[in-house]
């Protein structure tokens, strides 16, 4: 009888915990749907604003909703900068530094990785140490390289600098390592030239390490400003991050169009990060993943 | 032809010849303008050309320089406000939505990483807009009986906004790299701790924090290599490089606005110099914290 009724009572304090723990749950629920809302917002905002009359994206009173809805900005937009032309400069540039970085990166991170030769650790060091200059420091002297050799205004100008990636060598070189050696000696006994080996055997097996090191590079240029704003001179040469800049610059800001811009060049990547969702996670936490290993 | 093909294919031979294209691109864009840079800040340059050496007069003038002390004082503000914000937020969230205490965990950890979609000039530009005095949030602030603040217009407020536009940015981030660092905790601790009557918050402060404490060093690092560097932000809120009591000058923007603003630019790489000492410092402090985390390990 007595033991029936400590059973009871202890039932009845763990129902109340587990209540307890239920009424946590969703009050804390609650506080992340307020806390999400805040994060969306500026999302929002831009749609909505880029969707609104011009005239209502300032206002004194709160009004989240608009009255009514129009393309004007949009329309506006492509009538009046070369807006797709933005676009596809993005684009280009983007894929010509990815590739050029890739392959610059994964050759380099091959040879310190399975190579014997003098001057490697020497090499590595250097490579290491570098990734720690600010990019802001080598800006004179890489404008005046671009200038002496007629490259500035060119695509190939805000390109060919960025390339020599530090991280990427490292990243790659970290990653091969990694790879068995059996497999090259196995293909070297069947007499694999060692550029064979590298095309037949090591591009194969670091598919993984270069979709990673594809979307960490892709994000870098997407965010980088400085560099192309410096290297181009003409509008129809812009990448978006530049007509963005200066849709929003010193003279005549038009704040409806850097809306309506703004939300176009963010859905690429939302599409992208919808379709390879953690491979985009793990490609920009890249430089967290290697440090910790 | 048969000899040349022997010669690419020898043993030490093949190695370089894998360098090669990675080397010239490094030693031309990297190597040559550190060093190039580090001549230039002896040396007084207007424009493009040849300079004349001065010594260390350019550094001279950095440390008389009001408008680059302030700079300094102003980056490091930003950063060290990033920091504090930017560690116990993610943290905390990363905890909550690792256990799964909130209904519909993975759908939070995606909005909060959506802003790291946009990119650093779509971001500035859209609190830019929110952020003026008819804005989105003074009208909450109105709405809410709050006077209204000129959050570009006061040197004040300047970098606090920055620091604003830091969190909605980087937040997703951080927690990704902390929810990485809980995978590798062991759930038997937890486990241990519940049994020997230890709470929630004691969890917390006891197995958590401690065992993420690698992963906060490298967070705390590559936030403060971040921070020093801060450059779109204070250039899209204030295009004109004109801010309200030049609140808004980092470093970065300074050294941007002297050399392609008033193309001072012997002076500017002694700026740049000057960055380059603060992230190497920071850097070895890195290096120090991962011999910290050998030893935890």
């Amino acid at each position: 009888m007595k033991q029936l009724k400590r059973r009871s009572k202890l039932e009845i304090r763990q129902r109340k915990e587990k209540q307890k723990v239920m009424l946590g749950k969703i009050l804390l629920t609650l506080l992340f749907v307020v806390l999400a809302a805040i994060f969306l917002l500026p999302f929002y905002w831009m749609v909505i604003g880029s969707l609104r009359p011009p005239r209502e994206i300032f206002s004194t009173s709160l009004n989240l909703i608009p009255t009514t809805v129009t393309l004007e900005s949009y329309v506006e937009l492509f009538a009046t900068r070369p807006y797709a032309l933005w676009y596809f400069n993005s684009l280009i540039m983007l894929a010509g530094y990815a590739l050029l970085a890739l392959f610059t990166c994964a050759l380099a991170g091959f040879a310190l990785a399975k190579y014997e030769f003098r001057g490697r650790n020497f090499l590595f060091v250097v490579i290491l140490c570098s990734q720690m200059i600010p990019f802001h420091l080598m800006l004179i002297p890489l404008f005046k390289i671009l200038v002496s050799y007629r490259m500035i205004d060119t695509y190939w100008g805000v390109i060919i600098p960025l390339a020599a990636h530090p991280f990427g060598t490292f990243f790659m070189r970290q990653y091969i390592v990694g790879l068995s050696n059996d497999i090259f000696e196995a293909a070297r006994i069947d007499g694999t030239s060692e550029y064979q080996l590298f095309r037949l055997i090591v591009l194969p097996l670091i598919k993984p390490a270069i979709g990673t090191l594809a979307i960490f590079f892709g994000m870098e240029f997407w965010n980088n400003l400085l560099w192309p704003m410096i290297v181009l001179r003409s509008v129809e040469k812009f990448p978006l991050a530049v007509g963005i800049a200066n849709l929003v610059g010193q003279h005549h800001p038009q704040y409806h169009l850097a809306m309506a811009a703004s939300f176009l060049s963010v859905i690429p990547v939302l599409i992208i990060f919808l379709f390879f969702r953690n491979r985009f996670i793990s490609g920009l936490a890249a430089g967290g993943m290697v440090m910790e290993k | 032809m048969q000899a040349l093909k022997r010669f690419f294919n020898r043993k030490n031979v093949v190695p370089y010849v894998f360098l090669t294209p990675f080397l010239v691109l490094f030693i031309a864009f990297k190597v040559w303008p550190f060093l190039s840079a580090v001549a230039l800040s002896f040396q007084s340059l207007r424009g493009i050309g040849a300079g004349t050496w001065v010594g260390l007069d350019n550094y001279r003038m950095l440390v008389e320089d009001p408008l680059f002390v302030r700079s300094l004082s102003i980056t490091t503000k930003y950063t060290v406000g990033t920091l504090l914000l930017l560690i116990p937020i993610p943290v905390v969230l990363a905890v909550i939505l690792y256990n799964k205490s909130v209904k519909g965990a993975p759908v939070f950890h995606t909005i909060f990483f959506l802003p790291v979609l946009t990119s650093l000039v779509a971001a500035g530009t859209i609190f830019r807009i929110m952020m003026m005095e008819e804005g989105l949030i003074n009208a909450f602030l109105r709405f809410f009986g709050l006077p209204p603040q000129r959050w570009l217009g006061t040197a004040e407020l300047v970098v606090p906004s920055l620091i604003i536009i830091a969190v909605w940015r980087w937040t997703g981030m951080n927690i990704v790299y902390f929810m990485s660092g809980l995978t590798n905790i062991p759930a038997e601790l937890y486990e241990a701790a519940k049994i020997d009557g230890a709470n929630a918050f004691r969890r917390f402060f006891h197995i958590t924090v401690p065992l993420l404490k690698p992963v906060i060093a490298f967070v705390t690092i590559i936030s403060l290599i971040g921070g020093y560097q801060v450059f779109v932000e204070p250039y899209i809120l204030f295009p004109s490089g004109m801010t309200p009591g030049a609140g808004g000058l980092t470093i970065a923007y300074y050294l941007y606005r002297t050399a392609f603003g008033y193309f001072n630019m012997g002076y500017a790489s002694a700026i740049g110099v000057v960055l380059t000492l603060i992230i190497l410092v920071l850097s070895l402090i890195q290096f120090r914290s991962f011999g910290i985390m050998r030893e935890d390990k």
